[in-house]
């Protein structure tokens, strides 16, 4: 009976201890970068651009938390505090663009050169954002 | 094209309530910081990507801040952040549309560092509450402005309600940093 008791005991804290793990291990978890994702949509930067003017709401829905892969030629590239860098694609709209967060950025494209870039759709603020973005085809206009 | 996009484009562009052209101010790159202190630990997120519009000549700002855009560093806070408590499908963004005032009767279209109140009513979660809040204003003579603030919110007051379950680990006040780095438009 005692010895029942104490083995109880051992695969209860066994249980406890598996538990705070994996809570420890999910509450730790880093927010994902685009660069290990699979792409979920692959579109234009003008066509993303000019879903998000259409109708945000209905393009919300559609985009924003998915990993989206964007095609589109490059308007600016600007340095961001800490290491960062925006990558701006050009949308046929001077009044807008769709704006790529590259927090560790390994290239640089030219400006004018044809990217490919996955990123997580986070909205629109007069700017389509992705962000957490990665290259995946850092220059078509070279074919790499 | 949703209403507060569209108003704030027709801000930055052909806004009535700017008087001379070139007194129009815009950023697309500002930066809001939240801090939040918890006997657990400690929760930040910054958005690099705010958008406002400031008129000197008459004071006016908006700003706009994409609730998405907030970037935690651990994915759990990302996650409850915009899915339980600032509910983001739902309320997209921030807003906060006021007036800049000079406290000391300062120009503060003139080049130097300006101490000014900033009044107007800040949005979240879709609940609109008055904010009056010190600030500073760094004029540059290159027609440069960088604007900064830091100001309390509690998220009780717009509505957003934290469970009973972490109420007592959270701080019932958020503290926000806005630094908004401002060119002629």
């Amino acid at each position: 009976m005692r010895k029942a008791k104490k083995t109880l005991l051992i695969f209860a804290l066994m249980i406890a201890a598996v538990a705070v793990y994996l809570g420890l291990k999910a509450y730790t978890v880093k927010v994902p970068h685009a660069s290990g994702q699979q792409v979920e949509i692959a579109i234009s930067a003008t066509d993303l651009f000019n879903a998000f003017a259409l109708d945000e709401v209905k393009a919300g829905r559609k985009f924003n938390d998915k990993v989206i892969e964007v095609v589109g030629s490059v308007r600016e590239v600007s340095p961001r505090p800490e290491g960062r860098m925006n990558v701006v694609l050009e949308t046929g709209d001077p009044m807008g663009a769709v704006v790529c967060e590259f927090t560790e950025p390994d290239e640089v494209p030219a400006v004018g050169s044809a990217v490919a870039i996955k990123g997580f759709c986070a909205g629109f603020n007069l700017d389509v954002l992705l962000q957490r973005c990665a290259f995946t085809r850092p220059n078509l206009d070279k074919g790499s | 094209m949703k209403r507060t996009h569209f108003l704030l484009i027709a801000a930055i562009s052909w806004s009535p309530l700017v008087a001379q052209a070139q007194d129009k101010l815009g950023s697309r790159d500002g930066e809001v910081t939240f801090f939040s202190t918890a006997p657990l630990e400690d929760i930040t997120a910054v958005n690099h990507k705010v958008a406002s519009v400031f008129v000197p000549s008459t004071g006016a700002i908006e700003f706009s801040v994409l609730i998405k855009a907030f970037e935690f560093e651990k994915a759990l806070m990302q996650e409850h952040f915009n899915e339980n408590y600032l509910e983001s499908n739902t309320f997209p963004k921030a807003l906060f549309k006021g007036r800049v005032v000079a406290k000391n009767g300062d120009d503060i279209s003139r080049p130097g560092v300006h101490a000014v109140v900033v009044e107007g009513d800040l949005t979240i979660h879709g609940v609109s509450r008055p904010l009056s809040t010190n600030a500073t204003l760094e004029v540059g003579g290159d027609g440069k402005v960088k604007a900064t603030c830091t100001f309390d919110v509690k998220p009780e007051d717009h509505g957003i309600s934290v469970p009973s379950v972490v109420r007592d680990k959270i701080a019932k006040t958020v503290k926000v940093s806005v630094i908004i780095p401002y060119t002629r438009l």
